[in-house]
């Protein structure tokens, strides 16, 4: 095992006690299918989803907008305003419910709680990624914005108002990234579509080292990530429809879900959001829908 | 785990399985004298033939048949005494180095009868036919271009081994002999004023010759490949290129795709405007992922076939295609830009239309395919937000199902929509 993965394990087991160890038992059940929109217009190949414990955010992708629902008590509801946003794919919310959204001109617009434009991020202070292509982005719950640059091959650190904090190169011997995912610990892990392996870098570290590199046995092409609160991994295999969870120091620890159109089946999914409650939400891209999940332990 | 160089290693494993057992039976025989080999030449004339040949397999010419054969009984074809695929190497164990960077694919699986013959031969080491006549029984495609190349490089039509290694290369790709450009230089002077003339001054000689050159010839003066970049092809260098006396010779002028936007303006800009970004083309590696710069034997200047380049990064799409029962033509034949657009595209998954009713109506009658409703208008009783398209029952890529079908009967593929016909 790794130096990193090491200290991603004890600081799990530190912080979270056996319960770190137990993913094992994981259940993941599914709660409900979100087909429309605001005034029931069909969602349309939506490919990101971003998610709190009190309401989600769509990435209608072939629709241009996002649309905003609240969740309560499990139930989803689609609340007014969209936005209007080109071919959004992923996106984020930070703690003050400030909506981020990597649209199709490849550029984070940034959206208020209310609905209004804030316009674009641009990074401040940065002495890489000034022609700046993000592939994805993640925010921590200390709303620290983390961009996958895909044109400089860095994930790019911002504070929440878009200022420099530093950077870390991606590994140059590997294929291609995809996503990326930020644990509560800090630890940033990357997903490598093209060899379906994991990196990952702890809190501080200035480089990714492998996690693991041999899950080809386990998903086709994975393209999105997330770790719940727990460490597990949760992997989207976009081309498998499947869901892979990893533990946290990158071993396998299981298959969920499959291809199909029926509940709890995936046509290309893409962004997978997990809140912190546990519930799972996927943009399940190809069946013009989000599915949503419940997880317990 | 994946084994990508799994039969090397099953046949090293195969070996030391065997080895022991063999040479156990060997003394086992008790043979009297003669009886492992002269004996058998009593009855097996073809062989007692074979031996008048100028090189003979030492074994035979040592008279020691049950080297190889079992005299009594065995499992394995022509009475061998251990798999034709690992018996040569109890022998020739020597012939892949640890960690090989290139192993002839024959050699790794151990057929090695494919280029010699286990008796003898009028050719040196046992081999079937001289030199390339060899090489080309498998290699015809590469003999063929050899054959009728307008600019021919005069060692590839004499000796396949004056550059490339028969069995496998410990240190270089393609079982060369050396890697390049050591191996180019042991027969061209990169120092002389022809040569810095028309390499407009830059220091070539310590670059990789085979970026512009094709090593077995081509159609092209100076044997670039088939297809060169118009700025190489007028020597324009510059045109990318910082000047040739500079600290770093062969960096570019502007980084990423603004060299090559510098041209293709146009295009770029279109791909830019799109919706759906083809992501490679934006890393740092961007045109470069796909195309090569100088030259190339593909057309568009791709780095290899387009099965190959896109099966670089989507190996389990060919991998699914490789698995199905029904071939998708257009993916078996590597011509993935019959229905994806490879730069970018407004649509999902990068394809040519929004249509899937188009996109497969550009190959297929499919009004005289089915009668069933297809198209935007017909909802998929399943999924109010889907439509009834083509892959509502087809897999592009393929299935484990005949016509890449979702399901292996047509009564499990139509009651996924017709519920109230299950049985």
């Amino acid at each position: 095992m790794r130096i990193s993965a090491l200290f991603i394990v004890l600081s799990y087991a530190i912080s979270a006690g056996p319960a770190a160890f137990a993913a094992d038992s994981l259940q993941i059940n599914f709660a409900q299918s979100v087909y429309d929109g605001v005034e029931g217009t069909g969602l349309k190949h939506p490919e990101g989803v971003g998610c709190t414990d009190d309401y989600f955010v769509v990435a209608d992708t072939g629709n241009n907008r996002l649309v905003k629902y609240t969740f309560s008590d499990g139930v989803a509801k689609p609340a007014a305003p969209e936005m209007p946003v080109n071919s959004p794919i992923i996106v984020q919310i930070n703690s003050k419910g400030v909506i981020y959204a990597l649209d199709g001109d490849r550029r984070i617009v940034i959206i208020n709680a209310d609905g209004s434009d804030q316009g674009y991020l641009a990074p401040k202070g940065s002495p890489v990624s000034r022609k700046m292509i993000p592939r994805s982005f993640k925010i921590d719950r200390n709303d620290t914005i983390h961009i996958l640059d895909i044109s400089e091959g860095v994930v790019l650190i911002l504070d929440a108002e878009g200022s420099y904090l530093r950077h870390i190169p991606v590994p140059e011997e590997a294929g291609f990234f995809s996503d990326l995912a930020v644990d509560r610990q800090g630890n940033v892990f990357l997903v490598d579509s093209t060899e379906v392996a994991l990196y990952a870098a702890a809190p501080g570290e200035d480089r990714f080292t492998a996690l693991a590199s041999e899950l080809g046995e386990y998903a086709n092409f994975p393209t999105n990530i997330a770790v719940d609160g727990r460490g597990t991994i949760y992997l989207i295999d976009k081309h498998g429809g499947s869901l892979v969870l990893l533990n946290q120091d990158g071993s396998f620890l299981g298959h969920r879900f499959g291809y199909g159109w029926k509940n709890a089946q995936f046509y290309y999914p893409g962004q997978l959001c997990i809140n912190p409650g546990g519930d799972l939400f996927i943009a399940d891209r190809g069946n013009s829908r989000v599915q949503i999940f419940t997880s317990a332990q | 785990m994946k084994f990508r160089n799994a039969k090397p290693v099953l046949l090293l494993v195969a070996v030391a399985i065997f080895l022991p057992a063999l040479c156990y039976a060997r003394a086992d025989f008790k043979l009297k004298e003669g009886a492992g080999g002269k004996l058998c030449l009593g009855c097996h004339d073809g062989v007692r033939e074979a031996m008048k040949k100028s090189s003979v397999h030492t074994p035979l010419a040592d008279g020691e048949c049950v080297g190889c054969h079992n005299p009594h009984a065995s499992n394995f074809e022509m009475m061998m005494a251990s798999p034709q695929e690992t018996i040569c190497y109890t022998c020739h164990g020597d012939l892949i180095p640890d960690e090989a960077r290139s192993i002839h694919k024959v050699v790794g699986e151990g057929q090695c009868t494919l280029c010699h013959d286990p008796h003898a031969s009028q050719n040196r080491s046992n081999l079937l036919k001289k030199g390339e006549e060899l090489c080309f029984e498998c290699h015809r495609e590469l003999g063929d271009k050899i054959e009728n190349n307008k600019f021919s490089h005069p060692p590839v039509r004499e000796n396949c081994l004056d550059c490339h290694g028969a069995h496998a290369s410990a240190d270089n790709i393609k079982l060369l002999n050396e890697a390049t450009p050591a191996l180019c230089l042991q027969c061209h002077e990169t120092d002389g004023e022809a040569f810095q003339t028309i390499h407009k001054g830059y220091p070539v000689g310590k670059a990789d010759c085979t970026t512009c050159h094709d090593p077995h010839g081509s159609n092209q003066g100076a044997m670039l490949y088939d297809n060169v970049h118009d700025p190489v092809a007028k020597g324009s260098c510059g045109q990318c290129h910082v000047a040739p006396g500079s600290t770093e010779p062969f960096a570019l002028k502007a980084s990423g795709y603004e060299t090559c936007m510098a041209c293709h303006y146009e295009m770029i800009n279109d791909t830019l405007n799109k919706s759906h970004l083809h992501w490679p083309l934006a890393d740092d590696k961007n045109c470069m992922n796909c195309h090569t710069p100088h030259a190339s034997p593909e057309k568009k200047l791709m780095r290899g076939t387009m099965l190959a380049v896109c099966g670089a990064c989507h190996a389990d799409t060919l991998a699914r295609q490789e698995r199905s029962v029904t071939e998708h033509p257009p993916i078996a034949e590597g011509d993935c830009g019959e229905c994806h657009l490879p730069h970018s595209s407004d649509y999902q998954f990068m394809l040519k239309d929004d249509s899937q009713r188009n996109l497969c109506g550009d190959c297929h009658d499919w009004r005289g395919h089915t009668t069933h409703p297809i198209g935007d208008e017909f909802a998929d009783p399943r999924n109010k937000n889907r439509s009834v398209e083509c892959t509502s029952c087809h897999r592009t890529h393929g299935t484990e199902n005949t016509h890449f079908l979702h399901f292996s009967t047509a009564n499990e593929l139509c009651i996924q929509c017709h519920a109230t016909f299950r049985r």
